[in-house]
């Protein structure tokens, strides 16, 4: 039989096509995204440094991270050129602050709105309105938001450092706004020190935990799907501690191995607009998890060991993510040399010509922009986005992240689970 | 399109966006009668939505004297004089008997993570809370086959009452292909169409919904336009800005319960009450505007000390918005307050013509010359043109003019 599901409640909508057999459990999945807007053409014969405040625009949740990406991709394109651009300490902790927001803020309401709120419905509970998650989150917003002017869609980073020039008192405000989200994620995320949190990991005790995730990992294990949502267990992380994994083997990654494939597009006959992104012409999952086991982190890597690419490991990975964070926002605001210049000035862009490439780990997973520029015009603009790694669609022989992870689903309600697992956002996907 | 384009510049350009603040005793009388009479109806509809006022503003530690100061404030924003402050607080109790339906089309769902207080007052935030969002495709409760279902419920149920709010751009070309919805693939035209049928009123939210936005910058791949060129016999508000500021969301609202109209709008469909004066009208770096102290370079001494962005290509001065009042992220900040000028974002075509680094001098417009102080809008305009020609063509204008030639798009 052939459903079709919608997928909303994320930024867009996504229409999953399911086939299932006469017990409805799920054979094959197929992803398929209904919109599009054709930013990459939009930007061509523009300025460069339009592209700044542009490229925010891709997507609601996390235009931040655009903007990141197309400030390092145009730095990268003056180095190429031969051009050397200097970025303050201050300015670069400053954008990593506000980036880190964006992941905090995009994690709290992924847990809340949509992991606990579908988790707790497919089990008949009347799902609560989470307004603490969102008035936390719109704090977090706030502290973004001293450095970064607004939330969503800045555009305060530039080539050669930020716009900002932020005082003591901006420093003292972020921290108090810090010190809340800490006491929210240990109140109630968690229900317990970050430091309890993570020996949990480490002695498999984390359907303990009493706070807001521990519910959500007890419904999953009531709907009995702790231990589903499987996929190849290739994982890569292109940005920020690169580092590939295949085979159980960590490499690091060549960013030149990274391509589309336009197969699967309504161009090429097919059901979507949205490219497949590949590595080494596989697909390869990306975001949290990836970034944990990459970089080695111990809960996550233990609870990787016993349950692989499970759902629970993909979980606990984005909390644990959270909770890292705000560690290091907090080192960073609290080491900040405010007496740096924000910004050092490059050469006028109407002077370069050359490629570059932007990578960053955005919230979920490597966010790659690439340009051509001829005397400071943008000849042509490409954007990966990290959905476009998970949640690619593939074919049966080969099939794509988060597609995989669904097939063997008990019902089509498990495997859209499964699938928003991935911290779904189809804005990104097509852009 | 060329003609199209020409309109809307002479729109832009054009006086009706004066304000008037005082409308005389007679008016404001009449209009407070109508109030409560609208009000006491209100009180004896059934609510839409369980979330009670009175308990959140207590959850959250909000005492009635704080409230009382935010309908002040708010009664204010929406330039009515201090009498109508209690009406402002009942509305706000009402609010969850206004039915709001919310589309996504194209777009970045960025106005949706405004509304989920990206930003927005304390109290703000907690009558976003209770207004009934009947439908909306973010935050719903249902989703998938269940929030069709749900929202043809919603369309019958406040058949000819409630508000649509829409956040995206409709792309036209290729039958409106480039953007369907739904599991049977409704094209976002004909969804937008539909939905807006029995609407009491459309509110178009966000840049790309009330003009094209970024979909339809040049070369617009989609045909986006803006819902004004598509529902047509309707009610229609424009809350431009990228993203729109949730507190101009609930103005709308709160004017809608109150008064059970749209309130007075200016000749782009824009609210007054938020569209009336220019961000630089009310800007905090103006006094350096007028004092010719401006940021020559980032990051130089005149950006320390927070000088005027004019030169750096801000376009406060022809951009009809109330962030220098309102700002964003709960009045945290706004992009002047980095030292990143306006965009202009609030304007039809800014991407086009203002985005980015190109000074008033050189965006091919005319500066608007609407705005109540007449004696500091003449000034000031004479010193745009005095530092127009002072900073000279910039290489970002003639890049831009060439593209639009090239898509055959006519310059003013």
């Amino acid at each position: 039989m052939i459903t079709h599901e919608l997928i909303e409640r994320i930024e867009g909508e996504a229409v999953l096509d399911f086939k299932t057999d006469k017990n409805g459990r799920v054979q094959d999945a197929a992803i398929r995204f209904l919109h599009f807007r054709g930013m990459e053409a939009i930007l061509e014969g523009r300025n460069a440094l339009d592209a700044l405040v542009i490229t925010p625009r891709v997507c609601g949740i996390c235009g931040h991270s655009h903007l990141i990406t197309t400030v390092r991709m145009i730095e990268n394109i003056y180095h190429n050129a031969g051009v050397l651009i200097r970025i303050s300490d201050k300015a670069q902790s400053i954008r990593t602050v506000t980036l880190s927001c964006e992941l905090i803020q995009n994690h709290i309401k992924w847990l809340y709105l949509v992991m606990l709120h579908e988790s707790s419905k497919i089990l008949g509970k009347e799902p609560a309105v989470a307004l603490k998650a969102l008035y936390i989150s719109s704090a977090v917003n706030q502290l973004c938001a001293l450095f970064s002017g607004q939330w969503p869609h800045s555009s305060y980073a530039i080539p050669g450092g930020v716009t900002c020039d932020p005082t003591h008192i901006e420093v003292m405000q972020a921290l108090r706004i810090l010190s809340d989200v800490e006491r929210f994620i240990d109140d109630e995320v968690l229900g317990c020190s970050p430091e309890v949190f993570e020996q949990a990991m480490r002695d498999n005790k984390i359907l303990s935990l009493k706070g807001d995730f521990g519910t959500v990992l007890r419904n999953f294990d009531t709907l009995g799907l702790l231990e589903k949502g499987k996929s190849h267990g290739r994982f890569l992380v292109l940005g920020e501690a690169e580092g590939v994994i295949l085979n159980g083997v960590r490499n690091r990654t060549d960013i030149t191995l990274v391509s589309e494939d336009i197969s699967q597009t309504f161009e090429h006959g097919g059901k979507t607009y949205a490219k497949n992104a590949l590595y080494q012409g596989e697909f390869y999952e990306t975001g949290p998890l990836a970034r944990a086991l990459v970089q080695k982190r111990s809960g996550v890597s233990d609870l990787y060991r016993t349950y692989g690419d499970s759902a629970l490991t993909r979980l606990c990975a984005r909390v644990e993510e959270m909770v890292l964070l705000c560690t290091q926002v907090r080192q960073l605001l609290s080491s900040l040399d405010l007496s740096q210049p924000s910004f050092i000035p490059p050469p006028a862009i109407e002077s370069i010509s050359g490629s570059g490439v932007g990578i960053l780990e955005a919230p979920r997973g490597s966010l790659i922009h690439r340009a051509t520029i001829e005397k400071g015009k943008i000849i042509s603009y490409s954007i990966i986005t990290p959905t476009q790694w998970n949640l690619g669609n593939g074919i049966a022989s080969n099939l794509g992240v988060a597609q995989r992870a669904m097939i063997g689903a008990d019902t089509i309600a498990k495997a859209s689970l499964i699938f928003r697992t991935f911290d779904v956002c189809s804005v990104c996907t097509t852009h | 399109m060329s003609d199209k384009v020409e309109a809307v510049k002479k729109l832009f350009t054009s006086q009706s966006s004066r304000v008037e603040t005082n409308k005389g005793d007679t008016y404001y009388q009449e209009l407070f009668d109508k109030c409560e009479a609208r009000l006491n109806e209100m009180r004896s509809h059934q609510p839409a939505n369980k979330l009670d006022f009175a308990d959140l503003l207590e959850e959250n530690g909000i005492d009635r004297r704080e409230f009382m100061k935010w309908a002040s404030a708010t009664t204010a924003m929406l330039m009515l004089p201090p009498m109508f402050t209690p009406l402002v607080a009942d509305a706000a109790v009402l609010m969850n008997r206004a039915p709001v339906i919310w589309l996504e089309l194209q777009d970045c769902a960025g106005n949706s993570e405004a509304l989920l207080r990206a930003d927005g007052p304390k109290i703000d935030e907690i009558v976003l809370d209770i207004i009934s969002l009947e439908f909306h495709e973010t935050l719903q409760a249902a989703s998938g086959h269940q929030a069709e279902k749900q929202l043809e419920e919603a369309m019958e149920h406040f058949k000819g009452k409630y508000l649509l709010f829409v956040e995206g751009a409709i792309p036209m070309a290729m039958d409106g292909q480039y953007g369907t919805i739904g599991a049977k693939g409704e094209t976002f035209h004909d969804h937008l169409v539909r939905c807006a049928e029995n609407a009491a009123a459309v509110v178009a939210v966000g840049s790309c919904a009330t003009f094209g936005g970024i979909p339809a910058a040049a070369p617009n791949p989609t045909g986006a336009v803006g819902v004004m060129d598509v529902v047509k016999n309707k009610p229609l508000i424009n809350i431009p800005a990228c993203p729109a500021n949730p507190a101009n969301m609930v103005g709308v609202i709160l004017h809608y319960v109150l008064t059970g109209q749209v309130p007075e709008l200016d000749s782009l469909l824009r609210p007054k009450f938020a569209f009336g004066y220019r961000i630089h009208d009310n800007c905090e770096r103006r006094a350096h505007f007028d004092a010719g102290e401006y940021v020559e370079e980032w990051g130089d001494i005149g950006a320390k000390n927070n000088f005027c962005l004019y030169k750096m290509g801000c376009k406060g001065p022809m951009t009809f918005n109330n962030c220098s009042i309102v700002r964003y992220n709960d009045g945290v900040n706004w992009p002047i307050g980095v030292g990143r000028g306006c965009i202009g974002c609030s304007e039809p075509d800014f991407w086009d013509k203002y985005a980015y680094e190109r000074p008033m001098a050189d965006a091919k417009i005319k500066a608007p010359t609407g705005g109540v102080e007449k004696t500091v809008d003449e000034f000031g305009l004479g010193m745009l043109t005095a530092v127009g020609i002072g900073i000279g063509i910039h290489a970002a204008a003639s890049a831009i003019a060439g593209k639009r030639e090239n898509s055959g798009e006519s310059h003013e």
